[in-house]
């Protein structure tokens, strides 16, 4: 399959509900491609997390990251914000994964310059695919930004 | 008068004399270069025509006309400077009798008719042109001075004068007046054309002269005078010269016939002589009987004779006849004396009759002989000769062709007088002496005849001195006259406007005594004139109306009669004191004043007091005017007034306080007497006070009817120092004492509390709005979270179980666990929160201590399991509310303090539970001693479903439900709480809403 060609990729998971991140982990385990996944529960700990703060000290920088929009302390929307004003993350792509098909939700993400805005499915297989599709589009596909390439 | 006037007047009568004027000498000129001798010559024929050069000034007059008319005055000047110079030029050479060779230069005077010298234009021509360009350049030039219409008018009539005098000579017949002596005439169009220019000018400046009466101007008898004056001296010296042509032309005449008379005389006498001397040559025998006879007859026929004689070829007279008398001569040899010698021998050798000069006879007087030479072939046979007596004879020859004593003649021959008549030493008139010639066969005589005293006594008459006199006393009596018609008229139309304005006077004045009485009577207000005794003199019909009086009970009676009893003592001083300052004025200023009707009622009353001059000394006039309808009016108002469900305000310019009404006391708590006179500022709250006059003035500046301060919260401020809230409303009013403002004043304090309660059940409306929005966004996000976990864990499961795995099973079911309880917990507290507010329950006084012990007790197995301690304030405030809300209050937050407020360094957990009155609120708090939480997230927590921490059990209700109950009973919840210091939650009720009372649940 493709997976001889994806180059493996780190994915940083921000989601507050462990059954959920474990869904989205299952999902991803069956797809055979060697990529990494972190998670953190809230939208504080994914900031710590992307700028090396605390106990996300040595943590990697994420090609990937995907974020759920109700977090506790700082919710999604507040990440997309700070993260894309700033410009030692802004080119990290970003897929909001959430449950939210609210209209406010979606083009808030939007205009916080969310890469892409996934809905989870209630239907299972349709989430099954719809997890194997994205890490497969975003590991085989996309091509990320070279890091400290200057866009400039 | 400005000048523009003057053109535009003036410009009429010299625009046509300059179109004329110009026509004319263009076609005279026309005339001179076609030959057109109708043209150059005029009416007169051949006596005489207009000169070129009169021509030429004839158009450059007319066209100094027009150039006037468009006020070129450069152009005007020119003309007039050129006209000038020719005129000049002519009259110089008249005057020096020099030729400065102007007449013919640019033309050859071919016709030379009536001309004394080829070309030239006539004297009086040239006179008229020089004033005429006087006329132009002084018109051109010297603007409005005084003088200047009188001069121009003048010199325009001379020229009309000149002009009409020579046409009066051309239809007179007396040709002198055409011209000056023997100089270039006048033609009879040069003449018209004069009095058309002449006219012209003077009509230019009668058109813009005013008038004085009859449309005439003041200077024209001033220019009357001069235009008969010149008409009168030009017509004098023509009638003078005609005369004195008649004296030279008779006297020429008279010439004439003596000379004609006198050579045909002493022809006759050489023919005869001839004869005699022919016949004595045929027969030579000739007895001297038969010549005697011969000479006898001779001397019968012509008595002028003194002798017949013959005269030897010696020289000696032989024969004489008649003898008697000239017996001297008898045998005398003629050669004794030069004269006769010389005219025998002339006589001899040229054969022919000779006629001596004048010689002395031998037989006394002067005389002449006549020598006729006898010649029979060669034969000299001596002479005839006959002797005249010159005086005799020539008398003879005077008498029969001329009268005689009318003319000195004196007959010369080439070196004496052969003849002189008797007067000629009498008479002084050799000027006017004409000369005649004599030719005889050897001799020329001359001679020269003037006239006598008599013949110039016969020919001149007393006419042209009585042409002047007569002249003269007309102008000056036309003169005077049309000046006396002209004052007299003057004075007739001022004293008709005297009369006039009189009349109007007097009418004026009658009317005005009419009208006064008219007035008077038909005044709407009393009038009565009192003297300054105080005694009626006068009262008006309204006066009878007013007070109950007729007319004769009031008119002689003390005017203190009209006045109340109770005045009436005070009332002559008061007159007395207005007499002594007698102005036009109010009586009694400040003071109601009172009226007494004959019927003992009193009426109030306004009275105005005038001074006035009677013949009979100062009088009072006094006004009076029933005011009972204003009064009931001005109280009427008052009711009004004080009636208003508003209070009403009167302030005076200076924004002093007039008038108040009842509610005006009881919206601001002061009586009227404490408002009447201060400044309306006083009911304006101290921090608006100073802005107030300004704002006071720019209204007084722009009185309109319109509300105060629009847009602006007013308040009024009462007596207490309370403010309340008002509208207010100012009307501009003019009263007596000049302008008012009536302000309306409402309080609008319970309007404004509606409004605002009003605004704020729309804000609540609009926050609820909002919650619902969040709600349903909370509610399909939450719980669509828990759907995902079941479809999920299931399928997984379902696969699991196909393929006999169990090994995940209790972890995926213990997913699926927790999210049907979350599930569940969200429903729970999503039917309770929206139960606060819509489900009330009764109010009721709550111990709040007893409550919160309940609470604590019920929650006891958690507190124990979180080994956490809770510590409640003994006396906390017991409060009016829902119980059960208030119960769901405490649970919420003790559930919250220990969920979240468990210390992380493992301290034992502290909840203080407690509450306070203060700041008008019932206060309750539940404090923990946990981490605390940042400052960012003090507001979020009150929010639906927002957790601090994921990790922990809970749907984020808690204090969402806490808030929604502090906000349904007016209050509000919120918290204080810094990082690692712990968190203290409060909630607060409005103090209206509970017992201010403490607790009596300890007890």
């Amino acid at each position: 399959m493709s997976s001889i060609n994806a180059k493996p990729i780190h994915f940083l998971l921000v989601e507050d509900d462990e059954s959920h991140a474990n869904l989205i982990k299952l999902a991803l385990e069956e797809n055979n491609v060697s990529n990494t996944l972190d998670h953190v529960w809230d939208g504080a700990e994914a900031m710590d997390y992307l700028r090396r703060q605390g106990k996300h000290a040595n943590a990697p920088r994420p090609h990937i990251i995907l974020l759920d929009l109700k977090l506790p302390k700082v919710d999604g929307h507040e990440v997309l914000t700070q993260l894309k004003a700033d410009d030692s993350l802004r080119m990290i792509p970003v897929v909001v994964l959430t449950t939210s098909g609210n209209e406010i939700d979606r083009a808030k993400a939007y205009y916080n310059h969310a890469n892409s805005y996934l809905i989870k499915p209630i239907d299972f297989s349709k989430f099954q695919v719809m997890v194997k599709e994205l890490e497969l589009y975003w590991s085989v596909w996309n091509q990320p930004p070279i890091p400290d390439t200057d866009p400039t | 008068m400005p000048r523009e006037d003057t053109t535009k007047h003036s410009s009429c009568p010299l625009l046509i004399s300059g179109l004329l004027g110009t026509a004319l000498g263009i076609a005279v000129l026309i005339g001179w270069y076609a030959h057109i001798e109708s043209l150059v010559q005029g009416l007169h024929g051949p006596a005489a025509s207009m000169q070129y050069n009169t021509a030429l000034c004839f158009l450059l007059s007319g066209l100094g006309c027009l150039a006037l008319c468009r006020r070129r005055v450069t152009l005007t000047t020119t003309l007039g400077l050129a006209i000038c110079a020719i005129a000049l030029a002519t009259l110089t050479q008249y005057a020096f009798g020099i030729n400065l060779y102007i007449d013919q230069l640019l033309l050859t005077d071919y016709l030379q008719a009536g001309t004394s010298h080829p070309g030239r234009m006539s004297p009086n021509a040239a006179l008229a042109f020089l004033i005429f360009a006087c006329v132009l350049l002084l018109e051109a030039h010297h603007g409005a001075k005084p003088y200047r219409a009188v001069l121009i008018a003048s010199l325009s009539m001379i020229i009309v004068s000149l002009g009409l005098v020579a046409i009066l000579g051309y239809a007179a017949g007396i040709e002198t007046t055409l011209g000056w002596g023997r100089f270039t005439r006048m033609s009879t169009h040069t003449a018209a054309g004069f009095i058309i220019l002449g006219l012209g000018g003077t009509a230019h400046v009668w058109a813009r002269s005013p008038s004085v009466a009859y449309g005439l101007p003041s200077w024209s008898p001033a220019t009357l005078f001069v235009a008969l004056l010149a008409v009168g001296v030009l017509l004098w010296q023509a009638v003078l010269h005609h005369e004195e042509n008649t004296i030279k032309r008779e006297t020429k005449r008279a010439a004439t016939s003596i000379q004609k008379g006198v050579a045909s005389r002493i022809k006759s006498h050489c023919q005869a002589l001839s004869r005699m001397a022919k016949r004595q040559a045929i027969n030579a025998t000739l007895s001297h009987e038969a010549w005697e006879n011969d000479a006898q007859r001779y001397l019968a026929d012509t008595p002028e004779y003194r002798a017949i004689e013959w005269i030897a070829p010696t020289y000696h007279v032989r024969w004489i006849v008649p003898l008697e008398g000239n017996e001297a001569a008898q045998g005398l040899d003629l050669s004794f004396e030069t004269n006769r010698q010389a005219a025998l021998v002339e006589a001899q050798e040229q054969r022919h009759i000779v006629i001596t000069p004048p010689i002395d006879l031998v037989q006394g007087g002067k005389g002449l002989r006549i020598i006729a030479p006898i010649y029979s072939g060669d034969h000299f046979g001596g002479f005839f000769a006959a002797v005249f007596h010159c005086d005799q004879m020539l008398d003879e020859i005077l008498n029969s062709y001329v009268d005689n004593p009318y003319y000195s003649v004196v007959i010369d021959d080439a070196n004496s007088t052969v003849f002189k008549n008797e007067f000629h030493l009498k008479s002084r008139y050799t000027h006017w002496a004409q000369h005649a010639q004599i030719d005889l066969p050897n001799t020329v005589w001359r001679v020269r005849v003037w006239p006598n005293e008599s013949m110039v006594a016969e020919i001149r008459t007393l006419f042209p001195h009585v042409v002047l006199v007569n002249v003269l006393l007309g102008s000056v009596l036309f003169t005077l006259t049309l000046h006396f018609m002209l004052v007299s008229s003057a004075r007739a139309d001022k004293l008709e406007t005297a009369n006039r304005r009189m009349a109007l006077e007097t009418a004026a004045h009658t009317q005005t005594e009419q009208r006064f009485q008219l007035v008077v009577e038909s005044s709407p207000s009393g009038v009565v004139m009192a003297d300054s005794e105080g005694k009626i003199l006068l009262v008006n019909k309204e006066t009878e109306n007013q007070f109950g009086y007729t007319r004769d009970e009031l008119v002689g009676q003390p005017v203190d009669m009209l006045v109340p009893t109770r005045f009436r003592d005070e009332h002559p001083a008061h007159r007395n004191a207005y007499m002594a300052n007698p102005t036009t004025r109010a009586m009694g200023m400040g003071r109601e004043l009172f009226g007494l009707r004959k019927d003992g009622t009193e009426f109030p009353v306004e009275i105005a007091l005038n001074p006035i001059q009677t013949p009979q000394g100062t009088a009072v006039l006094t006004t009076v005017v029933d005011i009972t309808e204003r009064k009931r009016a001005e109280e009427q108002f008052q009711l009004v007034v004080e009636s208003s469900p508003s209070g009403v305000v009167m302030a005076d310019n200076q924004g002093k306080i007039i008038l108040v009404n009842k509610e005006t006391e009881n919206l601001f708590g002061y009586t009227r007497d404490e408002l009447i006179g201060q400044s309306v500022d006083m009911l304006v709250p101290t921090r608006f006070r100073n802005e107030h006059p300004a704002h006071r003035q720019g209204y007084m500046a722009d009185p309109t009817p319109r509300p105060m301060g629009s847009g602006r919260d007013l308040y009024g401020l009462r007596k207490d120092g309370s403010e309340f809230l008002v509208e207010i409303a100012l009307n501009p009013i003019q009263t007596p004492q000049g302008m008012a403002v009536l302000t309306t004043v409402v309080d609008i304090t319970e309007r404004k509390r509606s409004e605002n309660e009003l605004k704020s059940s729309a804000e609540r409306l609009q926050a609820s709005n909002r919650e619902m929005e969040g709600f349903v966004y909370t509610v399909s996000h939450d719980l669509k979270s828990p759907l995902v976990t079941f479809a999920g864990y299931l399928s997984h499961l379902n696969k699991d179980v196909e393929a006999g795995r169990i090994d995940r099973l209790p972890q995926f079911v213990g997913y699926l666990n927790k999210a049907a309880q979350h599930m569940q917990s969200i429903i729970n507290d999503l039917l309770e929160i929206s139960r606060i507010g819509r489900v009330s329950n009764t109010s009721e006084a709550v111990d709040v201590n007893a409550l919160v012990a309940t609470i604590v007790d019920e929650l006891k197995p958690q507190l124990e399991a979180a080994q956490a301690e809770v510590k409640v304030q003994a006396d906390m405030p017991t409060i009016q509310t829902d119980r059960t809300r208030l119960s769901q209050v405490f649970q919420n937050l003790l559930t919250n303090a220990l969920k979240y407020g468990r210390p992380a360094d493992g301290r034992a957990g502290q909840i203080t539970v407690g509450g306070v009155i203060e700041g008008g609120e019932t206060r309750y708090f539940v404090a923990d001693n946990g981490p605390g939480i940042d400052k960012k997230y003090h507001e979020r927590i009150f929010g639906l479903f927002q957790r601090l921490q994921s990790n922990k059990d809970g749907t984020g209700v808690g204090l969402a439900i806490v808030s929604r109950i502090a906000e349904v009973n007016d209050g509000r919840a919120w918290v204080e709480s810094e990082p690692g210091q712990g968190a203290k939650f409060w909630i607060a009720f409005p103090s209206q809403m509970g017992q201010q009372q403490t607790s009596t649940a300890a007890a």
